[in-house]
């Protein structure tokens, strides 16, 4: 087999046979079938695209289904592979607005996301042979994720839904009008992050949600009992989750990890409950020296409740406080999950508590929690992180002299923010691919997406009409405020980064006398390869301990 | 005749020796003054070009980071954000007169036809004024329609979109960084600055797919600022006021109408939109003395100094010299001395050695004459070498003492006795009071005594041979006074008689002195730990004060 290509997805299309794609080049990328014993390769078609996936594992009438996305990232056609003919075909052809692609049971595409301007709308088919028909308008703020059929006799389905709701709930839907059946489950504060369905059971099983640790509601009485006892065995101090599962046997391949450990794969053999360890990712990290992760909320300035996650160092220091480093998300719509961290264990290990706050605009916490953080980028935003800090050094566990903020995309920004407006709380800051200049930030929407600008005109502001909430919020205007140490990271391949707008800001800063660590990366045009981890770890602890 | 070591007068050679130095000297402040002038020259047109860089600081800073803030909005503004912006530049630059603002965009006429080329459209355009404090603007004329926007203006938005467009239609090949690149954003021309926000790769692809009929109906917004500037604004920096005495902003033509020979001009031209202008230079040549004065006189100063450390070190050069022949001229005197001392007693010793060898026969008398003459003669011969011997040693600190608890009663006394036998005529008293032991080196206190006392003998008139000794205490010290009524010393030799191979000349030295005796004395009591004093009266006599450790 040919080296120097990346597996970018494969399924089991045999006992004995796997369907790989692999990314050849740049932008091209090969799929064929391969026997695992002989390594015999048969039916390799070339396919140029930016990104490819396989829309399913299961092989239904020999055929798989894969999505590729020719040009811009983000809209994908279907293809259908044919393991036995090495037919590659296109199935559906994107008109342009289709965002997501769902299948059913059989394998079959029966449902799509198109999005237009604010606008969401999710499609159905009832079969492969007729068009697609709107069935559910959203504004982009609202969702709807299908999970599976009801299997009822009025045509419904299963979705993770909030429209017309706070947060996303399990809800039945009608597949004629597209309204709410009835509500199928609901938290009081959370949204569901993720429902497990059973296409053999046409059931769902159990309801997933993360905060502040992975939690489940269960449907399905079997499935309650698998992990109650997978708890009583492995422990409870470990989130469990199901990787796959064999379709023949039963049998479960299964992750376990916490906040101190970054994982331990098991099978478990159904027929004889038995759960044997298979590997562990890396195993040379010792648990006892890495640091729990604890979960807090805090009550902000206008009483709205923040989340947060505080890491302490294992060892204790003379002064009982740490440093701290404040490591904002990215996103902003994303969030903080316990879990293992390798960047936060890594600042935890050389003595830094590390903070990280699910700040307003922070996915998982309700619909009106995520509009908190529209337009408030400059503004609220930062001010939750601030009071997080705060929060931590009233209750006298961090040194509020020592305090650090570190962040990437959109937490850079919030780095070279803090840094700029509030010099008085941090002593250095880190920004990597950190925006500068949100005016530019509005140009960065892929040319193809128009439509979306609209939407970033809600969640970030217009620039044309809040042309001062922009220049003030733009790190780039106010380079003459930097007073402390930073280290600038730049990544030219990034999107959100402009070159000449960069050198000026370096510039800027260097005239102005700040001691500023600047760091071009080259490569990662496709996340971080571990050389530049590496290197930026290590300047990142040079950093740090030269100026926290 | 002329031998190399014949002595040799110096006075011409001194002489002409200062008069070198004098005239060198004077050459080298002439030369001092004459580069001192030559560089201030070389100064007044050298260090233009910082007086230059100063003056234009503001407005490169004006260029180089106020202006490219403009791209920094991406073409967002409109009239309330762009006289926001006008605000700060007429706050900070007050060079700047007026700034006109394009708030425009492209677009094309029929999209659907693939050939149609792009049209840059002015959506409005104000013009700003700073308010008479410049802490703010004024907005005078707004809006094409008012048809309130002169041609120039309109000239300077149609040279900026054509070039936008230009840049727009080629093919992608500019670099970033390259002249061709940056210099389609911005245009300097006469007192006036226009810049374009520069479009990010996104926009031009974005407007480019709509050109190449694509289905969104997209027009890039850009915006064009135009700064009217005013040179008379600049702020001279007058760096050197040492230098320029008048430093002004002239037209690049300008000539000194009435050029006075005293004034000394020079002229720099400025640049960018300024490039109609120079700095026009001025000093008078009274002005520019003053300077070199400035200069010079420290540059003097270290000359003089110079010339002051040489001529002392000649000065020093010469007096080790004649000291130095001072010197030799004593060691010259002492061996003559010395020979003189050493060829009596050895010619007499010949000329009895002779006649005893000649002599046939020797009576009784004879013998006991002779042997007395060379037993006397070998004596003398002896005193000398032992004399000396003792004196090298005892400066040369080779000796060691050997200290004795002396009876000072029975020392003078068997001293004075001896004395009074040697020299019959010698008359000697002494007295000894609340003295009784001392502890010292009984042979060189000996040797002490028999100098003093010898010089009291030897420098007497015949007739009035005296010497009193006497002995006493004081604090810690036994002091000895050895007191005559001789010819006695000058006070001007007094100082001197302590000196190696000093002697005054007198008639009581004829029969050869060495001129070592009150030397020796002097090395023996420093040896000791203890003082010599001499009081003296030319005529009347001289006191020798011992002063030594009990």
């Amino acid at each position: 087999m040919a080296e120097n290509k990346d597996v970018v997805a494969y399924a089991w299309v045999g006992d004995q046979t796997l369907t790989l794609a692999t990314r050849a080049e740049d932008k091209l990328f090969s799929v064929f079938t391969i026997d695992i014993n002989t390594s015999d390769v048969s039916n390799e078609k070339s396919l140029i695209a930016e990104d490819l996936y396989f829309v399913t594992k299961k092989v239904v009438n020999g055929r798989l289904l894969l999505a590729s996305s020719k040009s811009i990232k983000g809209l994908y056609d279907i293809y259908e592979y044919n393991i036995i003919s090495g037919d590659l075909r296109i199935l559906l052809k994107n008109p342009g607005n289709i965002h997501r692609w769902y299948s059913n049971s059989n394998g079959q595409i029966n449902m799509a996301l198109a999005r237009s301007g604010t606008q969401e709308t999710l499609l159905i088919r009832n079969s492969a042979t007729v068009p697609f028909r709107a069935l559910i308008h959203t504004d982009f703020k609202s969702q709807v994720i299908p999970i599976g059929n009801s299997g009822r006799d009025k045509p419904s389905f299963y979705a993770l839904s909030n429209i017309g709701r706070d947060r996303m709930s399990v809800v039945e839907l009608s597949e004629d009008s597209g309204k709410e059946i009835r509500t199928i489950y609901e938290h009081d504060s959370l949204d569901v992050t993720h429902a497990a369905y059973s296409n053999n059971l046409g059931q769902i099983l159990f309801a997933e949600l993360k905060t502040p640790r992975l939690q489940r509601y269960f449907f399905n009485e079997k499935s309650a009992i698998l992990f109650k006892d997978l708890a009583a065995r492995i422990g409870p101090d470990c989130d469990i989750k199901i990787i796959d599962e064999e379709s023949k046997s039963g049998n479960l391949l299964i992750l376990a990890s916490s906040d101190v450990s970054p994982g331990t794969y098991y099978v478990y053999r159904k027929d004889v409950h038995e759960l044997v360890p298979v590997s562990q990712s890396n195993p040379y990290l010792k648990k006892a020296r890495l640091c729990p992760m604890q979960s807090f909320v805090f009550t902000s300035s206008d009483s709205m409740a923040i989340q947060c996650f505080l890491t302490t160092p294992a060892k204790r220091t003379k002064s009982k406080t740490f440093p701290l480093v404040v490591v904002p998300h990215g996103g902003p719509h994303e969030s903080d999950e316990w879990g293992y961290n390798p960047q936060v264990q890594f600042l935890a290990s050389k003595g830094y508590a590390v903070l990280q706050v699910n700040y307003r605009g922070s996915r998982g916490f309700g619909k009106k929690f995520l509009a908190a953080g529209f337009k408030e980028w400059g503004r609220n935003i930062q001010r939750d992180i601030r009071e997080g800090v705060n929060y931590l050094v009233n209750k006298g566990q961090v040194d509020s002299s020592r305090v650090a903020i570190l962040g990437n995309s959109f937490g850079g920004y919030c780095a070279l923010y803090g840094l700029c407006f509030t010099p008085d709380i941090y002593k250095c800051g880190i920004s990597r691919s950190g925006f500068v200049n949100l005016f530019s930030f509005m140009k960065y929407v892929p040319p193809q997406r128009n439509e979306v600008v609209h939407r970033y005109h809600e969640i970030l502001g217009n620039p044309q009409s809040e042309t001062e909430y922009f220049r003030s919020a733009s790190p780039v205007f106010h380079s003459d405020k930097f007073k402390a140490p930073l280290m600038l990271v730049h990544n030219p391949e990034r999107v959100e980064a402009n070159g000449t707008e960069m050198s000026q800001f370096v510039r800027e800063l260097r005239s102005n006398g700040v001691n500023l660590t600047y760091i071009l990366e080259e490569q990662a045009r496709r996340g971080y390869s571990s050389d530049e981890e590496i290197h930026f770890h290590q300047r990142l602890e040079s950093f740090l301990s030269a100026n926290l | 005749m002329a031998s190399p070591l014949r002595y040799r007068k110096t006075n011409w050679l001194n002489a002409s020796f200062i008069l070198l130095i004098l005239v060198s000297l004077l050459v080298a402040l002439l030369l001092a003054h004459r580069l001192t002038e030559k560089f201030i020259e070389n100064e007044f047109s050298t260090q233009k070009i910082e007086v230059l860089e100063e003056t234009l600081e503001p407005y490169n800073n004006f260029f180089h980071h106020k202006v490219p803030e403009i791209s920094f909005y991406r073409g967002f503004l409109d009239a309330t954000s762009a006289r926001k912006y006008a605000d700060s530049v007429f706050h900070k630059y007050e060079f700047v007169n007026s700034i006109v603002f394009y708030d425009a965009q492209l677009e094309v006429d029929s999209p659907d036809d693939p050939a149609a080329h792009p049209m840059a459209i002015p959506k409005s355009v104000y013009r700003f004024s700073p308010s008479p404090n410049r802490d703010s603007s004024i907005v005078i004329r707004a809006h094409l329609q008012k048809q309130m926007v002169t041609i120039g203006d309109m000239d300077e938005f149609a040279m900026m979109s054509s070039q936008l467009i230009d840049f727009i239609d080629a093919p992608d090949t500019a670099d970033a960084g390259s002249a061709d690149y940056l210099g389609t954003f911005y245009n300097i021309a006469h007192n006036s600055v226009t810049f374009m926000n520069m479009p990010l790769y996104e926009d031009i692809q974005r407007f480019k797919g709509h050109q190449s009929g694509a289905r969104s109906s997209e027009s890039y917004a850009f915006d064009i600022f135009t700064f009217a500037l005013n040179p008379a604004k600049l702020k001279i920096v007058n760096q050197h006021p040492e230098l320029y005495e008048q430093v002004a902003i002239k037209p690049l033509m300008y000539e000194d109408t009435n050029p006075d020979p005293d004034l000394i001009t020079a002229d720099l031209a400025l640049s960018g939109p300024f490039a109609d202008y120079k700095l026009f230079f001025r000093s008078s040549h009274s002005f520019l003395q003053v300077e070199v004065w400035r200069r010079f006189l420290p540059i003097a100063g270290v000359i003089l100094l110079i010339y002051a450390t040489l001529i002392t070190l000649a000065y020093l050069i010469y007096r080790n010299l004649n000291i130095n022949r001072k010197m030799f001229k004593l060691q010259y005197d002492f061996v003559n001395n010395l020979t003189h001392e050493f060829k009596t007693p050895v010619s007499v010793i010949k000329i009895a050695g002779n006649n005893i060898k000649s002599a046939l026969k020797l009576s009784e008398e004879e013998r006991r004459y002779y042997g007395k003459i060379l037993d006397e003669e070998a004596d003398k011969l002896n005193e000398l070498m032992n004399k000396l011997l003792s004196f090298t040693q005892i400066e040369n600190h080779s000796i060691e003492i050997h200290k004795e608890r002396i009876d000072v009663q029975s020392f003078v006394s068997k001293l004075v006795n001896a004395y009074k036998l040697k020299y019959p005529d010698f008359n000697i008293e002494y007295s000894i009071k609340n003295v009784e032991f001392f502890d010292s080196d009984l042979v060189l206190i000996t040797s002490l005594f028999q100098n003093l006392i010898d010089n009291a003998y030897k420098y007497s008139f015949p007739e009035n041979k005296f010497i009193a000794i006497s002995a006493n205490i004081e604090k810690s010290f036994i002091v000895f006074r050895f007191k005559d009524k001789g010819i006695g010393i000058p006070q001007e030799e007094v100082k001197n008689v302590f000196k190696k191979f000093y002697r005054i000349q007198s008639q009581f030295n004829q029969q050869g002195s060495v001129g070592l005796g009150l030397a020796f004395c002097k090395e023996l009591v420093n040896f000791l730990n203890g003082d010599i004093i001499l009081k003296s009266k030319l005529g009347e006599g001289s006191e020798f004060t011992i002063k030594l450790p009990l």
